[in-house]
C-alpha cells in the first residue's frame, strides 16, 4: 500500500502563491480559506539580513488528532496516509480546529463546514499530481509514495537531505541561511487531546443523532401547532 | 473548546448543505467523477489552449471549462514559457472572469462617479461624432491613444495611423524606457538573460522574483539548484534579495556608481574577454578613458557597498564569463526609477560586453524570431502621413532616441498648454495611468480638461472613472486577439467562454469606433482574417491553431555578428547619445534629489501576487495580499514614534497618503518603500476600495533626459504617525 507524502524545497521556493491559488482555484474555495499557506521570515540586522520563505499545509499526521475529535467521523485517515474530510459528514463543529497541532484546518462560514489540503486525492487516483504541485514554477514541491524508495520523492529526500516533521508525511529542505528552527515543529500531542477523544468520539454519534432528532421532532411538533409561523 | 455552539438554526443549514452537495457531487466526490455520473454530462467539460492575461508576460494556459463555466486554469505544457506551471496570478485567473465589480456594458458618464448604461450602438455613434467634431476643429493630431501595448496593439496603432494622430504612446516611460533606449542604441535591441545557463548573476534593482516572469522564475531557479550564484543589488530586501546567494543594500539611486567601478575592476586588471572587445565592440579604448576615476574606492563613498565587496563582484563575475550577466533589467534603476536611469542602463550594457557574454550560452540573448505574414493587404488603403509632430515632443530633435516609447507622464502640462497644439481627446485601453502614470492629481485634472475621453477596459479603474465613455472589453477568456510569436512557436489567445455580459473583443470595439468615426475602409476586416494573413507563409490558420492553441515553426536565430547598429558592433563608446545631449560612453551623473535630515527617498516596485494596478480587485490575490505598507527602518521608525501596524501620513511635493507602517531591517535607512498597485479611489470596486496607499500619488511629475522616462523615485517624503 502506498504512504503518499510531500517534499517542500524550500531553497527553491520562490514565495510566488502559485500553490495557494492553484489550490483554491482547484477545490473552489472562499478567498479567505487557504489550504496552502506562504509565511515568510527575515533575521538580523541592516545591513546582515538574511530572508526565508516556509510554506505550511494540513501535515497528514501518522495518528491525526483532528480525526480522534471528529464526532462525526468526517475526518478520517485513508489507508494510504492522506487525512480526508468526509464533508457531507462534517456539522462544523470545529473540533478539529482546536485539535490541529498546526492550525491548517479551514472553516468555511458559507458551507459551515471544516476543511483542510486533501493532497488532491482525486487527482492522484488518476495518475495527477496535488494542484499545487502541478502548477509550482520553481519545481519545489515534490508529492509521491514513501513506501516506493524509487519514487521521485524518496530519491530527493535522500539525495537533498531532506528534514522529516516527525510524525508527519511532511519533508522540507531547510531554507538556505535559515535553522530549522523556522520550520514546523515535529508533532506533538495537543494538550487534553488524549482525554477528549475517548469522550467525544464514541458518544459523539450519539449525541448528534439524538440532537437531530430531537431537532426533527421540534420542526414536526411546530408545524402541527403553528404551521411554521410563530419565529 | 467548541468555538461554535450548534444551534438549531446552524444545525439546519449544515444539514441543507449538505443535502445540497450529495446532490450536485460534494467536494469529495471528484467533479469529473460527478460528470460522469450524470449530474454533467461529459460532453460539457472541454480544455481550451488560449493565452493568460493575468499579467505581460502572456503564458499559454489551458482553460478547463465545465457546464460553460471555467473552473480552473493551468500552464499549458505545449508553451514554451509556462511549460504547464503559473504563478498566483494566472491560477487567481477565474476571479477576474467572474469579478462581480466587472464592467458588464457599455456606459456614459453623467456625474462624478456616475454612469449610465448605454448601448454600443450609441457609445459609437456619440464618439464617432464627437470625434469627426474635433478632428475638424483642432486636426487629427488632437487625439492620443494611451495603452498598455497588449496583442491588440497593432489595430490600435492602425487605428491611429487612418485617423491621421501620430499619438500613440504606451507605458514604456514609467517602466522600461531608459533600458530600451541604451541597449537599443549600443546592442541594436534588447537582449534578455539566458537565466537557466547563466552561472554568476548580479541584479541592480531587478526584482526577479517580485517582478514575476513565469519562464525566468523557472529558469532561475533551475540555475541556481546547479551552484549559480545570485547577487542581489537593492536598497531593500525585496523578493530577489530574500531569494539570492547575496544582499548588498546599496543606498538608493547610486547603482550606477558601483556598475561603473566593476567596469573600471574589470579594465585595470585585464579581466574582460578581450577576443570579444576586439571583434564585436567599438569605442573599447574611450570607455577605458571615461571609467579611469571610477575606483571602487570612489564609488564605495557613494554607495555605501565596501570598495573589497566591489572588487571581489567585479573578479567573481568575469572569473564565470561568459556565463555571468549583470541583468539589463526592467522597471527599476535601469528603467525609469531615477534620473540617471539611462545612465545605468548603458553602463550594465557596457559591463556586460566586457563579459563577452552576448550570444554565449549563460549570457545575454535576443529572441529567435518567426517571420509572420503581412497583413496590410486586407486592411483599406494606405493611412494618410501624421499630421504633425508627436504630442510629447518623443522623437524630436530634443529626444532623439525614445520615439518608440513616448512620455506619458507629460499628458497633465501637455494637456493644459495648447502648444504646438491642443490636446482634446484621449482614448485610453488596457491601461490605468491615473495610478501607473505619475502625480495622480495632476493626471485627474488633465482628464477634467479634455473634451472626450475613452476608456476600453475591463473593469472601472481609476482612470475609467473621469471617462465620459466606458467601453468594456471581454476579458481574456472570452475574447480572440492577434496571435502572438515566442520563441519558435506561435499561439493564439481564443475565448474558453462566450463573453458573460455585453462586452465585446477589442477589434471589435476599434472598428466600431473607427467607422462611426468615417474610417470604415480601414476596417473592413475580422481579426480571423487578421490572424490568417500573419500565418499563411507558416502554412497555418487560425482555425488550425485554435485547436491546439500552440504550434512550433521555424524560426531565425539571432546573428550577433551584425547587430543593428551603425557599426554592427556593440557600441561601448555611442555618439547617438551625444547627438542626444549626453557623454560619449557612460558616466557618473548623481540622482536627482538627496533627502534631507527628515526625508526619505521614496522607492517602489512590485509584488509577486499582483499586476500593476489591474489585479487588485481580484477576490483570491487580494485575500493574499489586501493592502501595501511603508518599509521604514527600525532606527528612523523609533525617532517618529512608528510601530509596525501605525497608521503613517507620507507626504511629498505633490501629494499625501495615509498606510500602515512595517517596521522592518530590510531596508536602507534612508528609503521608505511602498508596493505599487494598491489605493483604489473607485468604490465600484469593492475589495480594491481605499486599501493601502496609491504610490503615483505622491511622486511628482519628473522626466529624466535621454529617454524621456518617468524618474519615479527622485521623490523626496515625510513621514509621520498620523491620529
Amino acid at each position: 500500500m502506498a504512504k503518499f507524502g510531500m517534499l517542500v524545497d524550500l531553497t527553491r521556493c520562490v514565495g510566488c502563491h502559485g500553490c495557494t491559488v492553484a489550490c483554491q482555484a482547484r477545490w473552489d474555495l472562499l478567498p479567505q480559506v487557504q489550504f496552502t499557506k506562504v509565511h515568510r521570515y527575515e533575521m538580523g540586522t541592516f545591513p546582515k539580513v538574511k530572508g526565508g520563505v516556509v510554506t505550511t499545509q494540513c501535515m497528514h499526521c501518522d495518528d491525526p488528532p483532528c480525526a480522534r475529535v471528529c464526532p462525526t467521523g468526517a475526518t478520517r485517515k485513508r489507508a494510504d496516509g492522506i487525512v480526508v474530510v468526509h464533508e457531507q459528514e462534517c456539522i462544523g463543529c470545529r473540533y478539529c480546529q482546536s485539535a490541529c497541532p498546526y492550525d491548517a484546518r479551514s472553516f468555511n462560514p458559507e458551507r459551515n463546514i471544516v476543511q483542510k489540503c486533501y493532497f488532491c486525492y482525486d487527482f492522484v487516483e488518476n495518475g495527477q499530481k496535488p494542484a499545487c504541485v502541478d502548477t509550482c514554477m520553481a519545481a519545489a514541491r515534490i508529492f509521491g509514495d514513501l513506501e516506493d524508495k524509487g519514487s521521485e520523492l524518496s530519491q530527493a529526500i535522500t539525495a537533498r537531505k531532506a528534514v522529516q516533521i516527525k510524525g508527519t508525511s511532511i519533508f522540507y529542505v531547510p531554507p538556505r541561511n535559515l535553522d530549522t528552527s523556522v520550520l514546523p515543529p515535529d508533532f506533538q500531542e495537543p494538550g487534553a487531546v488524549r482525554i477528549w477523544q475517548d469522550i467525544v468520539h464514541p458518544g459523539g454519534k450519539t449525541i448528534m443523532g439524538l440532537a437531530a432528532g430531537a431537532v426533527i421532532a421540534g420542526l414536526v411538533i411546530n408545524n402541527i401547532k403553528g404551521g411554521g409561523n410563530n419565529d | 473548546m467548541l468555538e461554535q455552539r450548534i444551534s438549531r438554526r446552524t444545525f439546519l443549514k449544515g444539514s441543507l448543505v449538505a443535502g445540497a452537495l450529495a446532490t450536485f457531487g460534494g467536494m469529495l466526490v471528484p467533479r469529473e467523477q460527478a460528470g460522469a455520473a450524470g449530474a454533467v454530462a461529459p460532453e460539457t467539460s472541454r480544455t481550451v489552449p488560449t493565452i493568460c492575461e493575468m499579467c505581460g508576460v502572456k503564458c499559454g494556459i489551458l482553460a478547463h471549462v465545465r457546464e460553460d463555466r471555467v473552473w480552473r486554469l493551468t500552464g499549458n505544457p505545449r508553451d514554451p514559457q509556462s511549460s504547464g506551471r503559473l504563478c498566483a496570478r494566472g491560477n487567481a485567473g477565474i476571479k477576474t472572469l467572474y469579478d462581480p465589480d466587472r464592467l458588464k456594458g457599455p456606459m456614459k458618464r453623467v456625474g462624478e462617479g456616475k454612469f449610465q448604461p448605454i448601448s454600443w450602438e450609441q457609445a459609437f455613434k456619440e464618439i464617432g461624432a464627437k470625434l469627426q467634431e474635433l478632428k475638424g476643429r483642432y486636426g487629427p493630431q488632437t487625439l492620443v491613444w494611451l495603452a498598455h501595448p497588449e496583442l491588440i496593439s497593432p489595430l490600435e496603432k492602425h487605428f491611429m495611423a487612418a485617423f491621421g494622430s501620430p499619438n500613440y504612446t504606451g507605458h514604456g516611460p514609467t517602466c522600461y524606457s531608459s533600458r530600451n533606449v541604451a541597449f537599443e542604441q549600443m546592442y541594436g535591441g534588447v537582449p534578455g538573460v539566458d537565466y537557466r545557463n547563466v552561472r554568476y548573476y548580479v541584479a541592480f534593482g531587478r526584482n526577479l522574483t517580485g517582478g514575476i516572469k513565469n519562464p525566468d522564475i523557472q529558469k532561475i531557479v533551475a540555475a541556481k539548484a546547479e551552484g549559480a550564484h545570485l547577487v542581489a543589488v537593492d536598497p531593500r530586501l525585496s523578493d530577489f534579495a530574500f531569494y539570492a546567494d547575496e544582499w548588498l543594500p546599496i543606498r538608493p539611486g547610486t547603482d550606477l556608481a558601483m556598475i561603473l567601478a566593476l567596469i573600471n575592476v574589470i579594465i585595470n586588471e585585464n579581466l574582460y574577454d578581450a577576443s570579444f572587445i576586439a571583434e564585436r565592440t567599438v569605442g573599447f579604448e574611450e570607455l577605458k578613458a571615461g571609467v579611469a576615476a571610477y575606483t571602487p574606492e570612489w564609488a564605495a563613498k557613494i554607495t555605501g557597498i565596501d570598495a573589497a565587496t566591489i572588487g571581489r563582484i567585479a573578479r567573481e563575475l568575469a572569473a564565470a564569463k561568459p556565463a555571468a550577466a549583470v541583468d539589463p533589467g526592467w522597471h527599476a534603476v535601469t528603467g525609469s526609477q531615477y534620473y540617471n536611469s539611462v545612465q545605468t542602463a548603458r553602463a550594465v550594457a557596457a559591463l556586460n560586453a566586457l563579459l563577452g557574454n552576448l550570444g554565449a550560452k549563460g549570457g545575454l540573448a535576443f529572441p529567435s524570431r518567426i517571420k509572420l505574414g503581412d497583413p496590410s493587404s486586407i486592411m483599406g488603403p494606405k493611412p494618410p502621413a501624421a499630421a504633425g509632430p508627436r504630442w510629447d515632443g518623443a522623437g524630436s530633435e530634443k529626444w532623439p532616441l525614445n520615439k518608440a516609447h513616448g512620455m506619458i507622464q507629460v499628458f497633465p502640462e501637455r494637456v493644459k498648454k495648447d502648444k504646438p497644439y491642443p490636446i482634446k481627446a484621449v482614448v485610453i485601453q488596457h491601461l490605468n495611468p491615473v495610478r501607473s502614470s505619475t502625480d495622480s492629481g495632476a493626471f485627474i485634472e488633465a482628464l477634467k480638461q479634455l473634451e472626450l475621453v475613452v476608456v476600453i477596459d475591463i473593469q472601472m479603474n481609476d482612470t475609467a472613472y473621469y471617462a465620459h465613455y466606458v467601453l468594456p472589453e471581454a476579458t481574456y477568456l472570452e475574447r480572440y486577439d492577434p496571435l502572438m510569436t515566442a520563441g519558435n512557436k506561435v499561439v493564439l489567445r481564443q475565448p474558453a467562454v462566450e463573453p458573460l455580459f455585453d462586452t465585446r473583443g477589442a477589434e471589435e470595439i476599434i472598428a466600431g469606433l473607427a467607422k462611426a468615426a468615417g474610417l470604415s475602409e480601414y476596417f473592413n476586416f475580422t481579426l480571423e482574417q487578421y490572424n490568417d494573413a500573419l500565418l499563411a507563409p507558416l502554412g497555418l490558420t487560425q482555425a488550425q491553431l485554435a485547436r491546439v492553441g500552440v504550434a512550433e515553426v521555424e524560426a531565425q536565430k539571432p546573428d550577433y555578428t551584425k547587430l543593428k547598429t551603425p557599426s554592427g558592433k556593440i557600441e561601448l563608446a555611442c555618439q547617438a547619445f551625444v547627438k542626444a545631449g549626453s557623454t560619449l560612453t557612460p558616466a557618473w551623473e548623481p540622482p536627482l534629489v538627496e533627502p534631507g535630515v527628515d526625508e526619505f527617498r521614496f522607492i517602489q516596485g512590485h509584488v509577486p501576487m499582483h499586476t500593476h494596478t489591474s489585479t487588485d480587485n481580484n477576490a483570491y490575490l487580494h485575500a493574499i495580499m489586501p493592502e501595501n505598507e511603508l518599509w521604514i527602518h527600525p532606527g528612523r521608525a523609533g525617532k517618529l514614534g512608528i510601530k509596525t501596524g501605525d497608521l503613517v501620513e507620507v507626504t511629498s511635493r505633490v501629494g499625501k497618503v495615509k498606510v500602515k507602517a512595517r517596521v522592518t531591517e530590510g531596508i536602507h535607512p534612508e528609503a521608505v518603500f511602498l508596493a505599487h498597485g494598491f489605493g483604489c479611489g473607485v468604490p465600484l470596486r469593492k475589495l480594491a476600495y481605499n486599501k493601502g496607499a496609491n504610490d503615483s500619488a505622491l511622486i511628482p511629475i519628473i522626466t529624466a533626459p535621454v529617454s524621456g522616462a518617468a524618474a519615479q523615485c527622485e521623490t523626496l517624503v515625510t513621514v509621520r504617525k498620523a491620529g
